[in-house]
């Protein structure tokens, strides 16, 4: 087991070593010429030169990126164009504002995933399961941005039950209750489809597991359903269980960048969207590179639970 | 807040049950203002702000933060009642004095008045300023300030420090709005910063750590959701004492998102909410202000993109557009046609005067006289808008489907605004056939930034290449005038001419509007693209 | 004319009968047809052109007379909108989908036979797989500009990874298989064994893939579009359109509301189709593969 580890955390590194220079080459593959870029169209070509050999792109593309990489550890990821301050004060507080929505989204994912799961999968064929599978097909199906909108319009604007910007749960004095309210609807709204899909996985989980002998023997026995279900069939659902909620993180990442945009959440997401219509490309390659490292940790972790809560792989 | 979130973070991780209690308590209560705090205002404006920077500032939002921090020798009064154009008045100079042949400035410095870092404003301080904006040998001189600050400074002979509180300032020709250019700002302004915050922070490092004598000190910024200012205790101009400690100006550019967040409480006031929701806004209790204010939107033309060479191309464009159509449906009313460049609010300004005729049929016929009968393709490069302006991206599809009738098939590319000034001063792209931002000023100084072939990029901003050496000679003598009929009599010749050349397309004139919540009083609508806020207060 | 037979394969009519007998895959099947019909009607069954204004008739909401679901901000005819935008909508969802496959198809083939190249060709995908779809797909876009041939770029540069691996294993497990022996045994070129004898049969596996993942490269495409950097207004898309409408969504949220119902109708059909299509192949694989596209294994 320590070796699966010990080999996943190498690959690990080696991923973030080409993501990183996927993020580089990105810069370098864009069209136009980034020192006409910040220097305009007036400017001479001498000027445009001497920017060139300042900002060292005529050097040769390996050599660049290395500088880049030796910078990147040091945690400097250049200037952004449009504000001149560094790029890294630019994200650095945004990265928590997002983990929150991640950590809150995730949370609702597994756990009402595993509820409707548990529910669905627990009584198999019966009314209860088909609304449930019924609703977790339309919810898997709802892309982000239209059910934001819609909750923006129901939750926020009708009934005013929920705030709808997100900016007033990042004040400084904020309780947990005001933070709370702020993040529902961005965490609702950034859960609904990977929640449907976790759910719908791991009712096939339940239905397999309650069709296994053990189970009719605990039936046998005169143990409940609620028992079976929690208890018994819980144990051996949880692999397959972990490995489907890990895979989520990646979609949850896409979605909160949409909930993050229409709820005015000052995240990473709406840090990068401003990025592209400012066309502040160090903000946005310091954005794509921030979650990518979060994303490749985050799944490492997955990984590694899974390694460990997989009764074969044990011992 | 960063401990607070991953303290959050971790709860949300491990008992993620409390977190759903906490959101159960959320759904059955309903929300109570965020802002509620008395001595807080909260103000949603239309784009975050640029640089802090005010030699190199750019954008109407951005001063709307800087002239609450810095002052100059003079200023616009934005509280004054039922003006047209804000009076100019002193604030550091004390009083001035004008030569008998118009070239020398004397002023007389306020005493006693020290930035927030505690240094003094004197006549050191107006010297270094200077220095900074003009003198590229200086230590500090900031390069970007030049071409930025050119309209205030473009006359400018020497200037000196005549005693500790007197300073002189000689122009090399007369300029008759010398003062008023003194107290402008939203591409450059020339307002005084600390010299010892230049040299302890550097001079990229006032960005970050910004210090003047203003009403505001710098609090905290937030990049991309909110700038925080604090009231200035020790503020010299008793009048102008802010009446609450804190003023957060967030940066929202989605309308929706503004109008929601004052709805909810989340804001105390909104600059330019959508002309569409302006009666549902009312019924919910939120009060409106409107009124006029010196703004223009004329559309830039590019002189050097094939078509666009031909006047007919451009004057047919000109005529395609239904500028009546679109004030009344699009705008509802809160904006009226604009006819000839010079803007409301400035001098000049005639509300009989008419351009161009809206007249598709006739512009189908130029078009075709010119070699195009069938159109031809391009792109319009557009902002998503600044301070007052209101979507903007219907503009654009408003002016694609007018243009699209005489065969003009463009390609909308949106840009945020502070990317969208920068594009702007570095002249339009090849490919793209128009650009627009709301401009106008209570002075003609703009129309030196926009029309002289000096100001091509990249020292101004006549981004279409507009080629009319006539322009600098008139511009020049409508500055020398000594009477107020004289300038008119010369703007209204460059009116004309403009309008001849078709350099530019004008589109409307806006009526501002302030929304906010009932409890917030006292606030003056200046005729200017932004507004004093300490006279606000909260009941 | 081999590639005919992928078709005729017995697995796959065999899939399609199957599909045939399930009831929401059949739906599923309807409604796509329906959809991709209005597609191609687009501009004769839309009572309206996608760009005409009324613009005296601003923002009506739903049921205004001539026009069912109201006009939008510029005074343009919803219903017509939605009608135009399917089709941009469905091939900006599905064209990447395809063209990914064909993509992938040889370079997938080509990992599997060539040890060391299958290598290379595998980490570059692992690098690929570090990115969440939307990310990846808003990197590129960014970066290329926006615009719908970029868009499509980006999206198959997006599935790429799943693409290559899926027929990389398939290739894989074919690999090992007598016939495939034999044929290198009889000294039949790389070519033709690769081409024309395995392509068939891993090509099953990359269309049920395909067909799982249509759904949210749907979602993901018109997300990319709602973003600004796909489909560019005036050009009806329904996430353009979804955008469009969130500047008026506080007086008239049926423009932003209405187009996103559309997409969400789309995205069930595609991923009732995809289910359909996966359970009819491989029971056994529901619980391994997800229609989301973000799994790494």
């Amino acid at each position: 087991m320590t070796r699966l580890i010990v080999n996943r955390i190498f690959a690990t590194v080696l991923v973030l070593l080409g993501v990183s220079f996927v993020v580089f080459a990105a810069l370098h593959f864009s069209p136009g010429d980034v020192a006409r870029t910040i220097l305009g169209l007036g400017a001479t070509e001498e000027r445009v030169q001497a920017l060139r050999q300042e900002l060292g792109l005529d050097r040769p593309l390996f050599i660049q990126f290395w500088d880049w990489l030796v910078a990147l550890l040091r945690g400097d990821l250049g200037r952004s164009i449009s504000l001149s301050v560094p790029v890294s004060d630019v994200i650095s507080d945004k990265i928590w504002a997002s983990l929150l929505l991640m950590g809150a989204s995730f949370a609702l994912t597994v756990s009402f995933g595993l509820l409707f799961a548990a529910l669905s999968g627990g009584h198999h064929r019966s009314l209860l399961d088909r609304l449930i599978t019924l609703l977790m097909l339309f919810l898997a199906s709802l892309p982000p941005f239209s059910l934001g909108i819609i909750l923006l319009i129901v939750f926020g604007l009708q009934l005013r039950i929920f705030p709808i910007s997100g900016v007033g749960a990042m004040a400084d004095d904020a309780t947990v209750y005001v933070v709370a309210k702020h993040l529902f609807l961005p965490a609702v709204t950034t859960a609904v489809s990977s929640l449907a899909v976790v759910a719908r996985v791991t009712r096939s989980a339940f239905i397999d597991e309650m069709g296994e002998p053990y189970v009719q023997a605990a039936r046998a026995r005169g143990h409940s359903e609620g028992r079976i279900i929690t208890v018994e069939t819980m144990r051996n659902v949880l692999p397959s269980f972990v490995t489907i909620a890990g895979l989520q993180i990646g979609f949850l990442f896409s979605s909160a960048l949409f909930s993050e945009i229409i709820f005015n959440w000052p995240g990473i997401g709406l840090q990068l969207y401003q990025g592209i219509l400012q066309r502040d490309f160090p903000v946005v390659q310091g954005c794509v590179l921030a979650i990518a490292i979060v994303f490749v940790i985050g799944n490492l972790l997955a990984d590694i639970l899974a390694i460990v809560l997989d009764p074969r792989r044990r011992g | 807040m960063i401990n607070f979130a991953k303290k959050r973070l971790c709860k949300a991780k491990n008992k993620f049950l409390n977190g759903f209690l906490a959101i159960a308590l959320a759904a059955v209560t309903l929300t109570s203002p965020a802002s509620a705090a008395k001595d807080t205002l909260t103000i949603g404006i239309e784009a975050d702000l640029a640089r802090l920077d005010p030699h190199i500032s750019t954008t109407w939002n951005t001063f709307k933060a800087l002239l609450h921090m810095y002052e100059g020798f003079v200023a616009e009064d934005l509280l004054a009642v039922g003006v047209k154009t804000p009076p100019i008045v002193p604030a550091l100079a004390e009083s001035w004095e004008i030569s008998a042949d118009k070239k020398t400035y004397t002023f007389k410095l306020r005493e006693g008045v020290s930035f927030h870092d505690g240094e003094p404003w004197n006549a050191k301080a107006a010297k270094f300023n200077l220095d900074r904006m003009t003198n590229p040998d200086f230590e500090f001189h900031q390069p970007g300030s030049v071409g930025l600050l050119s309209w205030v400074w473009g006359d400018l002979e020497s200037y000196e420090i005549v005693n500790d509180y007197t300073f002189e300032i000689k122009l090399k020709q007369p300029n008759a709005e010398f003062l008023r250019r003194l107290s402008a700002g939203g591409s450059g302004t020339p307002r005084m910063i600390s010299p010892a915050a230049v040299r302890k922070y550097g001079n990229d490092g006032i960005n970050t750590n910004p210090v003047g004598t203003g009403p505001f000190k710098f609090g905290e910024r937030k990049v991309g959701v909110e700038t925080v200012l604090i009231k200035n205790n020790n503020y010299w101009d008793e009048k102008r004492v802010p009446q609450f400690q804190k003023l957060i100006l967030r940066g929202i550019p989605e309308v929706t998102t503004r109008e929601l967040g004052l709805l909810t409480g989340e804001l105390d006031m909104i600059s330019t909410p959508s002309p569409d929701s302006l009666e549902y806004l009312e019924a919910q209790g939120i009060t409106l202000v409107k009124g006029p204010v010196s703004t223009i939107y004329p559309i830039w033309l590019n002189f050097r993109e094939g078509p666009l060479k031909d006047v007919r191309v451009r004057r047919a464009m000109a005529m395609a557009i239904d500028r009546e159509g679109m004030t009344k449906y699009l705008r509802r009313g809160t904006a009226t046609p604009a006819y000839g460049i010079l803007n409301y609010g400035g001098p000049g300004w005639d509300p009989e005067y008419r351009d161009f005729a809206y007249d598709p049929e006739g512009a189908k016929k130029l078009l075709a006289e010119a070699g195009y009968p069938n159109g031809f393709e391009t792109r319009l490069d557009w902002t998503m808008g600044g301070g007052g302006d209101v979507n903007t991206r219907a503009d654009a599809e408003w002016l694609q489907r007018d243009l699209g009738r005489i065969g003009i098939r463009a390609k909308i590319e949106l840009f945020d605004n502070g990317t969208y000034w920068d594009m702007l001063a570095k002249g339009t792209r090849e490919g793209t056939c128009c650009m627009q931002v709301s401009w106008g000023e209570t002075g003609f100084f703009w129309l030196d930034l926009i029309l002289p072939t000096t100001a091509q990029p990249p020292n101004g901003f006549n981004s279409g290449y507009y080629e009319n050496p006539k322009m600098n000679k008139l511009l020049a003598s409508a500055r020398a005038t000594s009477s107020e009929a004289e300038m008119v009599k010369i703007l209204h010749e460059i009116r004309d001419i403009v309008t001849e050349d078709v350099a530019f397309i004008p589109l409307y004139t806006p009526i501002q509007v302030y929304a906010m919540r009932p409890e917030v009083k006292g606030f003056v609508l200046a005729p200017q693209h932004w507004a004093d806020y300490t006279s606000v207060y909260k009941d | 004319m081999r590639l005919l037979s992928i078709f005729r394969n017995s697995q796959l009519s065999e899939v399609i009968r199957t599909l045939r007998r399930d009831r929401s895959a059949s739906i599923g099947l309807l409604l796509l047809f329906v959809l991709i019909f209005v597609a191609f009607l687009g501009p004769l069954i839309a009572p309206f052109g996608s760009n005409d204004a009324i613009p005296s008739l601003r923002l009506s909401p739903p049921g205004t007379s001539g026009h069912l679901l109201g006009l939008d901000h510029q005074g343009r005819d919803i219903l017509s909108r939605i009608i135009h935008g399917t089709r941009l909508t469905i091939i900006t969802g599905v064209t990447p989908v395809i063209i990914g496959a064909l993509v992938a198809l040889p370079l997938g083939l080509l990992a599997a036979w060539y040890e060391r190249l299958g290598v290379v060709i595998l980490r570059m995908m692992d690098v690929l797989f570090a990115f969440p779809m939307a990310l990846l797909a808003i990197l590129v876009t960014s970066s290329l500009g926006a615009g719908i041939i970029n868009l499509l770029i980006s999206l198959v540069i997006v599935l790429l990874p799943y693409y290559v691996r899926i027929v990389y294993q398939a290739a894989a497990s074919q690999n090992a298989l007598p016939y495939i022996e034999a044929l290198r045994a009889s000294g039949t070129p790389v070519r033709t064994i690769l081409f024309v004898e395995l392509l068939p049969n891993v090509a099953p596996a990359a269309i049920v893939y395909g067909a799982t993942v249509l759904g949210s490269i749907v979602v993901t495409a018109a997300g990319l579009s709602f973003l600004g950097l796909g489909v560019q207004p005036p050009l009806a898309e329904w996430g353009v359109m979804i955008s469009e409408g969130r500047n008026v969504l506080l007086i008239a949220p049926h423009v932003a509301a209405l187009p996103g119902a559309a997409l969400t109708l789309l995205v069930v059909a595609c991923n009732l189709v995809g289910d359909g299509l996966r359970d009819a192949l491989d029971p056994r694989a529901r619980a391994t593969i997800n229609y989301q596209a973000n799994s790494r294994k």
